[in-house]
């Protein structure tokens, strides 16, 4: 019984270090968000950051499929650059990325910077659409964020329009 | 001294004698002399009898014909005494009539024949009174002298005895050297000598006279009547032997007259030439007018040159031609002054013309209307002689002057990238009047040659409608293209070009290789093909992880059972 116990023990110590872990990502993640920002993107390595007022979320972007496993803002392969015309973001719809977005609302503010200049966007739809259509893309100076949905079968987009 | 005054006396004497040797004198002893007369008898009637007959010979008192003067009184000496014809008994009147008889009669002009003598002397008789004479070659039945022509050609050269040529007190205006002839209708020229001055040329012709002014001026020409004689009129006569009365008559009284002639014109030839060839231009149409410069006002009507020439005449002075109209292809002259003075007499005046000229102008240009430098012409005349060869510069490229005439512009060569045109544009330098040079111009436009271009947007085996762009390296957008499945031809003409795919259709990624392009001669029709990518949907379902959630409650458990078991 008191082995049982002393496992127990050892369990609870263990299991609360492994429930501080998401903690220290998340604190960690906030921490290299800010680093890069503050420097400026001296490496490069980053696209740029997404700022949502509504959520006081920030994050950076980045080319690739990696950035999803950073839990970072992909900046997708058929989307322009952050200053470009039809700029389309995904991200993951974990707490770390994009699972609030589903909480955003017409005519909240998205930043977008690519670390020289700030983009301003209005939220103007949100919707819902199947994997493999890339029609609802097709509005200039427009922000999509994408994330998923419905166990991944299909996506849900936030499109966004620039403020001039 | 004695000796001296002898001699004066003596040539006195000798120049008193000298002259009566010379002419007639009263009181002076004459010794009649005589020529005979073939055949010339005269009868003489009264009442219808015969009176008197005799032959008619020459009778000379001091080498002068004498005229005897009473017919029917015999000559019975030949011892005459020269006295003043009154005592002769005819009136002063009839004094008068036998010297114009005698003056008009024979010896007068070309009054030479015997004839005119046998009528002089008829003439003279017949104012003797009831005078009837016949005339014969002998014998009062023989055959008679007729002169009743030369005693009407004598009376009426009498009854014309104080007519002056009819052009007398005339003024006529002649120019220099022009010649011009005066007829005496009154037929009377004949009768005068004429005086004149040696600057005129004066030339009688029996009734004609013939004048050519030799510089400018007034002349007089003088009209001096005839003297035939030389002496006065005196009576011989020897009244102690009763013999017949003769006569010699001098110059009946005479008048002069005069005509003026004016010339204060000269000839003034104008020939029309060309300046070039500095040949008369014969082409009818040309006019001019000419101005007085001293009083600003035309002298002339216009005047039109016939077979290349003007004939006019001017006083002295400063003149200008005017040139009204001119004629294809010679420019109007701006004018010539020239100047008379008073010593020419003529003027020969050169005025010429210049042959109307042109120029072609060729603009060279492309479609988009700019100018194309190097492009080689030639330009052929009419005969197919090249008479110029043009290499465009960057504006409107000149020919070198030419006549007028129709010309054919041919392209040599063409500018890099443009097709050769293979016209022949006829251009015509035709004649006008209103201006100076005639200048043609020929738009000549070039189509650049231009070079099939293919593009292709594919993804693997999928043809994708994808937009493309095309920019010169100035980064100018020359196209604008769209691919129709998978495809777009277009033609570019020659340089170098950028091409970007600028977008594809949803699901497909851009293709943002930027692909540079030379279009010349070497590269003409060219292949691009963008290969776009598929885009796939980021997965981004990596959820929140509910392990945690798992790993606290079981840690909430592991809590209660170590509490419950301590």
């Amino acid at each position: 019984m008191s082995l049982l116990r002393k496992l127990v023990k050892i369990f609870l110590i263990v299991s609360l270090f492994i429930l501080f872990i998401p903690v220290t990502k998340e604190i960690n993640l906030k921490k290299k968000v800010e680093k890069v920002i503050e420097n400026n993107n001296i490496n490069n390595i980053y696209s740029g950051f997404i700022y949502i007022p509504k959520f006081d979320y920030k994050n950076l972007i980045k080319e690739g499929d990696e950035s999803l496993d950073e839990n970072l803002v992909e900046l997708t392969n058929f989307s322009d650059k952050i200053d470009g015309n039809r700029v389309i973001l995904a991200g993951h719809n974990n707490k770390y990325v994009f699972n609030k977005i589903y909480n955003l609302n017409i005519d909240d503010q998205i930043i977008i910077s690519n670390f020289i200049t700030d983009y301003n966007y209005k939220v103007v739809d949100k919707k819902v659409i199947k994997v493999d259509d890339f029609s609802y893309f097709n509005e200039d100076k427009s922000l999509y964020l994408i994330t998923c949905t419905n166990n991944n079968q299909e996506r849900f987009i936030i499109k966004a329009k620039r403020e001039l | 001294m004695k000796r001296f005054f002898k001699m004066i006396l003596c040539l006195c004497i000798m120049f008193v004698f000298g002259i009566k040797g010379a002419k007639a004198y009263v009181g002076e002893h004459v010794n009649l002399t005589k020529q005979e007369i073939d055949n010339v008898w005269s009868y003489h009637y009264r009442n219808g009898d015969i009176w008197s007959y005799g032959q008619l010979p020459f009778r000379y008192a001091n080498d002068k014909l004498v005229y005897c003067i009473e017919p029917d009184v015999r000559i019975a000496t030949n011892d005459y005494i020269v006295y003043d014809f009154n005592r002769s008994g005819y009136s002063e009147e009839k004094r008068k009539q036998m010297e114009l008889i005698s003056y008009y009669g024979y010896k007068y002009d070309n009054h030479n024949d015997i004839k005119y003598y046998i009528a002089t002397q008829d003439l003279i008789w017949r104012l003797s009174p009831d005078e009837e004479i016949k005339w014969t070659k002998g014998g009062e039945y023989g055959e008679e002298i007729d002169v009743s022509k030369e005693k009407n050609e004598i009376l009426s050269l009498i009854n014309k005895h104080n007519v002056l040529p009819e052009f007398n007190d005339s003024i006529t205006n002649i120019k220099v050297n022009e010649k011009k002839e005066f007829i005496d209708a009154n037929d009377v020229l004949r009768n005068y000598d004429i005086e004149y001055s040696s600057e005129i040329e004066v030339i009688k012709d029996n009734n004609k006279l013939i004048v050519t002014p030799k510089k400018q001026g007034e002349y007089t020409i003088d009209f001096i009547h005839k003297k035939n004689y030389d002496s006065g009129t005196f009576l011989y006569d020897n009244f102690s032997t009763l013999t017949q009365s003769m006569a010699i008559f001098g110059a009946p009284n005479i008048i002069n007259g005069s005509m003026k002639i004016i010339s204060d014109k000269v000839d003034v030839n104008i020939y029309k030439k060309d300046l070039d060839t500095k040949e008369l231009i014969k082409d009818k149409g040309i006019k001019i007018k000419i101005k007085d410069l001293n009083t600003n006002k035309y002298v002339t009507d216009i005047l039109e040159f016939d077979d290349g020439k003007i004939n006019i005449s001017l006083k002295e002075g400063k003149y200008k031609i005017e040139e009204i109209k001119t004629v294809n292809p010679y420019l109007i002259n701006d004018g010539l002054e020239f100047t008379i003075t008073k010593d020419d007499v003529s003027k020969e005046i050169d005025f010429f013309n210049k042959k109307q000229e042109g120029k072609i102008l060729i603009n060279k240009i492309n479609e988009n209307n700019e100018n194309l430098e190097n492009v080689k012409f030639n330009i052929y005349d009419s005969n197919n002689n090249l008479v110029d060869e043009i290499n465009t510069s960057n504006t409107k490229t000149a020919s070198k002057v030419l006549p007028l005439g129709k010309y054919y512009i041919k392209e040599i060569s063409p500018n890099y990238g443009y097709e050769l045109d293979k016209n022949i544009y006829e251009i015509d330098l035709s004649y006008d009047d209103t201006i100076e040079y005639i200048t043609k111009e020929l738009d000549v436009i070039n189509k650049k040659i231009k070079c099939e271009i293919s593009v292709f947007s594919i993804s693997g085996d999928i043809k994708l409608d994808s937009d493309f762009e095309v920019y010169d390296l100035n980064n100018n957008l020359v196209y604008k293209g769209t691919t129709i499945n998978g495809e777009a031809k277009f033609n570019l003409e020659y340089g170098n070009y950028i091409i970007k795919e600028v977008s594809v259709p949803n699901g497909y990624k851009l293709n943002d290789n930027e692909i540079n392009l030379e279009v010349s001669d070497d590269i003409c029709s060219s292949k691009i093909t963008f290969n776009n990518d598929k885009v796939i949907m980021p997965i981004t379902s990596k959820e929140n992880d509910f392990s945690y959630f798992i790993l606290l409650f079981f840690n909430v458990i592991g809590y209660v059972f170590i509490k419950k078991t301590s």
